[in-house]
């Protein structure tokens, strides 16, 4: 059998302060290569956290009681800091809930890509702009130059995810994790960026790890589907699940 | 019709700044200070190495427009003639020679900005006239050019000084509060045994380890080290605090998760936003380093003769007696208290500017 891309086996994350308070409880997951695995919860069922897991960090408040990250079969935490530093953002990344937030604000949208990119791959400024600025057109951006040069509080919300997605999938990593990509866009910009899925996926051979809690958008692109409830993945019968679907409208 | 632009931070900081009247002011009074000190050569009617014994401690020299028989003979000054009274101090009296003030004359050579060779003054006198518009000191050199001479160094001591300390300061806070833990225990004890020791002593211990027999260049460069050396503890502990802050942020979980490594986060994405701070935070520590000069030149470890600095002219100053009888021996501390003034009245707006919400609190940002 094929090793997965990336897999993880049995996190389990409790609070620091209240080791009882259990926030992921034995989660496992398989990524495949070239495939969409959605992963579904209604708000706090940890789904943030578990984007955060896959690129192995455990947020500051929580501890790991157990599992583990795997990388074409080897535990992440085994890799030296080095070998880490270039997996993160090389070949796994992460596209932020919150584009507003996770741009830096005194740098322009264009010079963080463009850092990305020399800090991976050791291209020089010159190409690591041009390559920027291919990204972002190949990230729905009809006007890369004008975007890049914008600060992050001056985009649009639709603006600031296609570029929050541009970052994340510039240096060409094998998985993408998308944390709520379209949560805070009108249906026309979640069409698109589901578009946009589909070409990434096609054109750079991406894996996503895709997170919502937008049932529809997960039906219609993953080729698989976990559902988080309360920090434990259930099966699609569970009544939780049941009252996600419904909720849903499906 | 024109749309007004939405301004940045720092935009609205600035226009905040620019409503401080005692701010501009400030900023004003310092910018002609740094340009007179850039061209203290010219600005200057004498050189460094000028002096005349037979005019020690020549009071202030009077500009006059008309000859002794009355008629008008333009700007002048006139010749001196020393002698001594019953108590054996010396009087200096007006003779009748006239030495018309010259406006970009000729006078001593020097090479202007260390490049070129000139020999023009903003103000001279032709000898053996003798100009001496704050006064002499003891070997009767001009106490208004060597005050102009030793902004040079008094001025920039601070900057440099900054300089160093503020880039210490910024990097161990930095990397304190960004790794926290056991590095942030360890420079933070550090820090503390540096601030712990009192500063005048730190300085003198300091001073004392470095060899005497230093040109003048080197003994600047040891003064600006020395300095440096102690002011950048206090700076880094509240770089600390707020790194302690601003590493919680998304942008820098972002940075970390893009595999940027830890050197690159700290100083691309967390030090730019204790800029506001720290740009304060420098103004205000300015005055330090200028005072810190000053005592060493005071007490003969800082600059030394035929170099000036506003602190070694000072020196001169420490015999109450000499006050007495030659009051403008201290005119240095008054550009210091100015320079002084100066620098915390921008500093204290600079800090109002950037967090308005601060403004009246005083010290504490």
């Amino acid at each position: 059998m094929n090793t997965p891309l990336l897999a993880a086996r049995g996190i389990t994350l409790a609070l620091r302060e209240r080791p009882g308070t259990l926030i992921l409880n034995d989660v496992s997951l398989v990524v495949p290569r070239g495939k969409i695995i959605g992963v579904v919860g209604g708000s706090g069922s940890g789904k943030t956290t578990l984007a955060c897991m896959l690129l192995g960090f455990v947020p500051e408040a929580m501890r790991l009681k157990s599992g583990q990250v795997l990388w074409e079969g080897k535990n992440i935490q085994a890799m030296d800091a080095h070998t880490l530093r270039h997996w993160r953002g090389g070949r796994v990344s992460l596209s932020f809930q919150e584009p507003a937030s996770a741009f830096d604000p005194v740098f322009t949208v264009g010079d963080q890509i463009t850092e990305m990119l020399m800090a991976h791959g050791g291209n020089g400024r010159a190409r690591a702009q041009e390559k920027m600025l291919e990204f972002l057109a190949l990230a729905g951006v009809d006007d890369p130059r004008r975007v890049a040069a914008g600060y992050v509080h001056e985009l649009s919300g639709g603006l600031r995810q296609r570029a929050m997605i541009a970052l994340a999938v510039c240096t060409r990593p094998a998985v993408l994790v998308a944390d709520e990509p379209t949560s805070s866009l009108d249906v026309i910009l979640q069409a698109r960026i589901m578009a946009l899925f589909r070409t990434l996926r096609r054109e750079l051979d991406l894996s996503i790890v895709l997170i919502t809690h937008d049932l529809g958008m997960v039906q219609r692109l993953a080729d698989a589907t976990v559902i988080l409830v309360r920090g434990r993945v259930v099966a699609g019968d569970h009544p939780e699940a049941q009252a996600l679907l419904s909720a849903g409208g499906m | 019709m024109p749309m007004e632009t939405p301004r940045g931070e720092t935009g609205l900081a600035w226009q905040r700044f620019m409503k401080d009247r005692a701010a501009v002011v400030a900023l004003w009074i310092l910018g002609i200070f740094y340009a007179v000190a850039i061209l203290a050569d010219v600005a200057a009617p004498y050189t460094l190495k000028d002096e005349s014994r037979e005019h020690p401690y020549c009071p202030p020299t009077a500009v006059h427009f008309f000859a002794p028989d009355g008629r008008f003979a333009g700007a002048h000054v006139r010749g001196v003639q020393m002698t001594y009274d019953h108590f054996r101090r010396r009087i200096y009296n007006e003779t009748a020679d006239i030495y018309p003030l010259r406006f970009f004359g000729r006078g001593e050579t020097y090479r202007f900005l260390g490049a070129f060779p000139a020999d023009r003054h903003i103000i001279t006198v032709d000898a053996p006239g003798r100009i001496y518009l704050l006064g002499a000191d003891s070997r009767g050199r001009d106490v208004f050019s060597r005050i102009i001479h030793g902004a040079r160094v008094s001025l920039t001591i601070g900057l440099f000084g900054v300089l160093i300390s503020f880039s210490i300061g910024l990097l161990v806070g930095g990397i304190a509060g960004y790794f926290g833990g056991r590095t942030d225990h360890v420079l933070m004890r550090l820090c503390e045994m540096v601030m712990m020791v009192p500063g005048f002593y730190l300085l003198l211990a300091l001073r004392a380890a470095v060899p005497d027999s230093l040109d003048s260049l080197q003994v600047y460069a040891a003064i600006i080290i020395i300095l440096s050396f102690i002011g950048w503890a206090g700076l880094a502990r509240v770089i600390r605090g707020m790194c302690l802050s601003l590493k919680e942020r998304d942008y820098v979980l972002a940075a970390r998760t893009m595999g940027l490594s830890d050197l690159q986060i700290i100083v691309r994405h967390i030090l730019p936003h204790t800029l506001s701070y720290s740009l304060a935070a420098v103004t205000l520590a300015v005055p330090g380093y200028i005072l810190g000069e000053s005592a060493l030149s005071l007490i003969g470890l800082g600059i030394q003769d035929p170099y000036a600095s506003w602190g070694n002219m000072l020196a001169e100053a420490m015999s109450i007696v000499r006050i007495q009888f030659a009051p403008w021996i201290l005119w240095p501390a008054f550009f210091i208290g100015i320079t002084v003034l100066c620098f915390n009245a921008a500093g204290d707006a600079l800090r109002d500017a950037w967090d308005p919400l601060l403004k009246g609190r005083g010290e504490g940002a």
